[in-house]
């Protein structure tokens, strides 16, 4: 609604109060791009838990997070052929990097993820290696602990949601530079 | 009835500044409050169409002669991988000139200079390195409210000349446009102004004449009327009659006229749509106007939480209590008595409309609890905070005598007696060694002082002690040079909030002795107060 031939006392009004209204109490924050391009990559805000809870609460948000992984992504393993999806704990493997799983003898709920990437960049040896798992519901960032001689691995609880993504055959992986 | 004020502002709007100001960056905080309440102040007043257009001039920069990054669009490196909205990193980024098929881009001691096309059709347009932090904020808004933007943006200024960049600035000031109708209902407050005008009108009240009586029979009688649900909060009643009684006196001051004339013209127009006209054809003198009239005390809108943060000088609660002194700061005196019934009654209100979300039975035991001897203990209030800012300034003294000598040996001079400062001067003038202005040689000099001058090292010790006992953020250990900034901008805060506390103090004592004691005023405003909430939040509300 449009304030209808306002006055210069109104107009002057009008922006005083909206601008202390802006001002006053503070909401829930808006996920903002700067949000989306640090999340895709290892620089990840504080919040990121909260941010990837809204983003995958919102469509056209969820939309624009998968689009800046696939553009940004360093590698990726699309969903894998049905014949994989037999086994209980499907690696991932290609000429970029391979993922495998690997289950703890002791403690047996518990699963190693051992990453190998090929031809890594310094900052997967400098920062911790962020691979992003989209599925059809939802998307997930996974942060590997940064590349010693190439590989990396990180311990899940078998019941950890990120480690289902991981083995999700239809949920596409994508690592990030 | 409603028992929360009835935003003229959306949610979804304000949370897009609250994630504004929450924005992450590789150095911190990523946007400047100064850059982020510009761009409020140009959505407030509709006048973005001109920074729109910069924007779109410093975004065919970008895409035309900085380098693209592997995955990345040349806009994200520059805004979002690069942060080079600062103006020492918008010359890193713009270092190499770059000339091309649509024009040439170099940055000068000044300007960041666009050449957009060829030869004697070329268009020219320049652009402040400093201007380039409003810009980024605005771009991040923009491509929130429209995220299909950033790659119009992109497609269309590759290679574009002056018409792409007429049209897709055109884009912007349209999506923004239609995002404000939704999300920034003008009529609505425009109804609020005209309900208290009308009030005033009834009342026989000229706006100069208005008064604390006046402002709390408003808010009662509003209170009373159930067509003016806005004004349940006495905090909305008081700060809209005072932004209004700002309003009118703008308007009917002679610096306003050529403003109305204009305004009037542009009034019985209509609103501007920026679907009819081109960019560059945008005729936003009306807005820009408005901004500068209704933002000219801008100073006063400064934000004190950001003192709660790093240096962290005050506590929420403190810079909660001051803030609406620093946003009222010309008419605290005039309305004293209104800020401290906002200080005392509207936190009791603040209580019940939080005790009322939470059950019936709360709200009836904070119903029973109002404020006690709260007149007597708010000039203990004003003292402590007074002490706290008081602390605050020594901290960041001896912060500053170590990384900034020279501002902060001129600020402890100012702080002795004529007679000291004679002594100093004359010494100074003996010793005819200070010529040179490195931070070195003001160091020794404060050393110096200090040795010589019993008076000055009191001053140097009282700092330091408070700084050794200082323990919060900012303060565990003395910051690097590189940081003088943010300790000489929170120092000035600082200083300006004790002025304001100390009138703030001395204006209350005044009115305790005019009045023969507050007590008697108290007792009444509890009364008032008490009677109108029992009606808002009373028994029926409980049950």
């Amino acid at each position: 609604m449009q304030a209808n031939g306002a006055t210069p006392a109104e107009a002057l009004f009008i922006a005083k109060v909206a601008f202390r209204e802006l001002n006053d109490t503070s909401p829930e924050p808006a996920v903002l791009y700067n949000d989306l391009m640090r999340l895709v990559s290892h620089h990840a805000p504080v919040n990121s838990k909260e941010l990837m809870a809204k983003i995958n609460a919102s469509l056209p948000l969820r939309k624009q997070y998968m689009e800046l992984v696939r553009r940004q992504r360093f590698a990726q393993s699309q969903a894998l052929a049905a014949a994989s999806s037999k086994e209980e704990m499907p690696l991932r493997q290609n000429q970029d990097f391979s993922l495998k799983f690997k289950r703890d003898k002791v403690e047996h709920s518990q699963v190693f993820a051992l990453l190998h990437i090929t031809h890594p960049t310094d900052s997967h040896s400098a920062y911790p290696v962020v691979l992003n798992v989209l599925s059809a519901e939802r998307c997930e960032r996974i942060e590997f602990p940064p590349l010693i001689d190439g590989a990396s691995q990180c311990l899940f609880e078998q019941s950890d949601k990120a480690l289902q993504l991981l083995l999700d055959v239809d949920a596409e992986i994508s690592i990030m530079p | 009835m409603s028992t929360t004020a009835g935003f003229g502002v959306s949610d979804s709007l304000r949370s897009i500044f609250a994630g504004l100001s929450q924005a992450e960056g590789r150095y911190g905080q990523k946007y400047s409050d100064k850059d982020i309440n510009k761009v409020k102040q140009y959505i407030c007043c509709r006048n973005y169409s001109k920074a729109s257009l910069e924007l779109v001039y410093l975004c065919w920069a970008v895409i035309n002669a900085c380098p693209a990054r592997r995955g990345a669009t040349q806009l994200e490196a520059f805004f979002w991988l690069d942060e080079a909205h600062t103006p020492q990193r918008c010359r890193v980024a713009f270092s190499q000139p770059w000339q091309g098929e649509a024009g040439q881009v170099a940055i000068t001691s000044d300007y960041l200079s666009l050449n957009i096309g060829k030869g004697t059709s070329s268009k020219s347009f320049n652009i402040s390195p400093a201007r380039v932090g409003v810009l980024a904020v605005l771009m991040e808004f923009i491509v929130t409210v429209d995220p299909s933007l950033l790659s119009k943006l992109q497609r269309d200024l590759l290679g574009g000349n002056d018409k792409n960049i007429d049209q897709v600035a055109r884009l912007i000031q349209q999506s923004i446009y239609q995002f404000l109708k939704d999300h920034l209902p003008e009529a609505q407050i425009q109804t609020r102004y005209r309900y208290f005008e009308h009030w005033l009108n009834t009342k026989g009240i000229s706006p100069t004449a208005l008064d604390d009586n006046h402002i709390i029979t408003f808010w009662q009688d509003a209170c009373a009327d159930p067509q003016a649900q806005s004004y349940v909060l006495y905090a909305t009643a008081l700060f809209d009659a005072l932004d209004a009684v700002s309003a009118m006196h703008i308007v009917s001051s002679q610096q306003a006229v050529s403003f109305a004339a204009s305004f009037g013209q542009q009034a019985e127009q209509g609103e501007v749509n920026p679907e009819h006209v081109v960019a560059s054809q945008f005729n936003d003198e009306q807005g820009e106007m408005l901004q500068t009239l209704a933002f000219a005390d801008v100073a006063t809108y400064d934000e004190v939480k950001t003192l709660c943060i790093m240096p962290k000088c005050l506590t929420i609660e403190e810079a909660e209590w001051l803030q609406p002194l620093v946003n009222y700061a010309t008419y605290i005196k005039r309305f004293l008595l209104s800020f401290m019934r906002l200080q005392v009654f509207a936190k009791w209100q603040s209580v019940l409309v939080q005790a009322k979300r939470k059950s019936a039975a709360t709200l009836i035991e904070k119903l029973a609890e109002p404020p006690v001897q709260a007149y007597a203990m708010y000039q203990l209030e004003i003292d402590g905070l007074t002490k706290a800012l008081e602390n605050a300034q020594h901290c960041l003294q001896h912060v500053l005598l170590n990384i900034e000598p020279e501002y902060a040996c001129a600020e402890l001079l100012q702080q002795l007696p004529m007679e000291q400062l004679q002594k100093i001067g004359q010494w100074l003038a003996e010793q005819q060694s200070h010529e040179s202005d490195s931070a070195e040689s003001w160091h020794s000099l404060s050393k110096q002082l200090s040795l010589q001058f019993t008076p000055f090292r009191q001053l140097c010790d009282l700092s330091a002690q408070a700084f050794k006992k200082n323990n919060k953020a900012g303060f565990k250990q003395l910051p690097s040079s590189e940081q003088g900034d943010i300790y000489l901008a929170a120092f000035e805060h600082i200083t300006s909030l004790q002025k304001l506390t100390q009138a703030h103090g001395k204006a209350v004592e005044q009115l305790a002795e005019t009045s023969g004691g507050l007590s008697r005023i108290f007792s009444s405003d509890v009364c008032i107060f008490s009677h109108r909430f029992n009606t808002l939040y009373g028994d029926h509300h409980a049950s």
